[in-house]
């Protein structure tokens, strides 16, 4: 999954798109080093330690990962969408944010 | 030759057909059908995982996407297994060898959905006093919309309530993911909630209460279409921050750990 993440924070980093984790490792500082390691840029909730943790467990996550895409108003768009797909939607729904933000600015 | 013999066996007086000829006649046919079921399940079974493991290995050979991807495409069904095994099981459903056969294609087998309804529905008719129909039935939450007729019925009969408790959650769950039938789901999976939460299921791990819950939850406030929850927390440092501060922009959502 990483390097597929860091391409798109890459390809959208001057655009209306951001990547928000909900993390389930164990240990903070472990984690935090693996992020140092991995170029992780993305900012993430933590899920209390564990992939029981309190914001998962609301969301019924059962598998890891879970991926939802959601647009500039706050809308659920799509869930569960990898590679290719994901590449598509996001060509879809950025341009949609971007348009908006012209709108407003107005 | 089987008829007129159950007929004479059932009526008060044997007639003139001498007890002798009932059993010796009798008795053999029952056996030999019996043993041929069991038989038969288990070499079904065994050629299936034969030739899963024989395209398991394949893959794990294939080199390149293209090769992997065409695999996939010839991925093996057990329907042609399932529908040389069902004339046979019927022959005796209530038989060991029978439910084994429908355990296996209710859960295991990767079948047809109207066929893995039909094994659910013969096991709900007979063996409906199965305590292991509660495993059958959390296999049935990741099943299809074509089970819900054999839960209904395994809700309705089973004498166990942790079965009852299970194939209800299954019931809920298949039945919220349909629009159709969203509502129904809904009820059922709340009645899990209020009558059957302290169930304890997959090595006690988990409690159906807490998935039926989160199954509702996700019914009613992450569809697509649906304006995403609230999620406010700390970060991986510790400081707090909210879902809704990215507002304006396209966010991905990943639920993620470094394992």
């Amino acid at each position: 999954m990483y390097p597929h993440e860091r391409s798109l924070v890459s390809e959208y980093a001057s655009r209306p798109f951001a990547i928000i984790g909900v993390n389930s490792d164990k240990d903070r500082e472990v984690l935090k080093e693996r992020i140092l390691e991995e170029s992780i840029t993305w900012r993430s909730f933590w899920n209390g330690g564990s992939t029981n943790g309190p914001i998962s467990t609301t969301w019924n996550v059962s598998g890891w990962p879970t991926l939802y895409l959601i647009d500039h108003q706050g809308v659920i768009r799509h869930k569960g969408l990898r590679g290719e797909e994901l590449e598509t939607a996001l060509k879809e729904l950025v341009p949609e944010a971007e348009e908006a933000l012209k709108k407003s600015g107005r | 030759m089987i008829l007129p013999l159950l007929f004479l066996a059932g009526t008060v007086s044997p007639g003139p057909v001498p007890n002798e000829l009932l059993a010796t006649d009798l008795a053999p046919l029952v056996k030999v059908t019996q043993e041929d079921i069991t038989e038969a399940v288990q070499a079904a079974i065994d050629e299936f995982d034969k030739t899963f493991s024989a395209w398991v290995t394949k893959i794990r050979a294939a080199e390149g996407e293209e090769e992997r991807d065409a695999l996939f495409d010839v991925r093996p069904t057990a329907d042609e297994a399932v529908k040389k095994l069902f004339p046979l099981i019927e022959t005796e459903p209530a038989s060991e060898g029978a439910f084994l056969g429908l355990k296996w294609i209710a859960t295991r087998a990767p079948a047809a959905p109207e066929n893995k309804a039909r094994a659910l529905s013969l096991l709900a008719e007979h063996h409906i006093e199965s305590e292991e129909l509660k495993d059958i039935a959390m296999g049935a939450t990741r099943g299809s919309i074509e089970m819900v007729p054999a839960l209904g019925m395994i809700v309705k009969n089973s004498p166990h309530r942790e079965v009852r408790g299970c194939a209800m959650l299954a019931m809920g769950i298949l039945q919220v993911q349909d629009p159709e039938s969203r509502k129904e789901g809904e009820k059922m999976l709340e009645l899990v909630v209020a009558e059957y939460a302290d169930i304890k299921v997959y090595g006690d791990r988990y409690e159906i209460g807490t998935m039926a819950s989160g199954e509702l939850y996700e019914a009613r406030n992450l569809q697509i279409g649906m304006t995403v929850p609230e999620i406010a927390a700390e970060d991986i440092d510790g400081v707090d921050f909210k879902l809704s501060d990215y507002r304006g922009k396209v966010i991905l959502l990943d639920f993620w750990g470094d394992w």
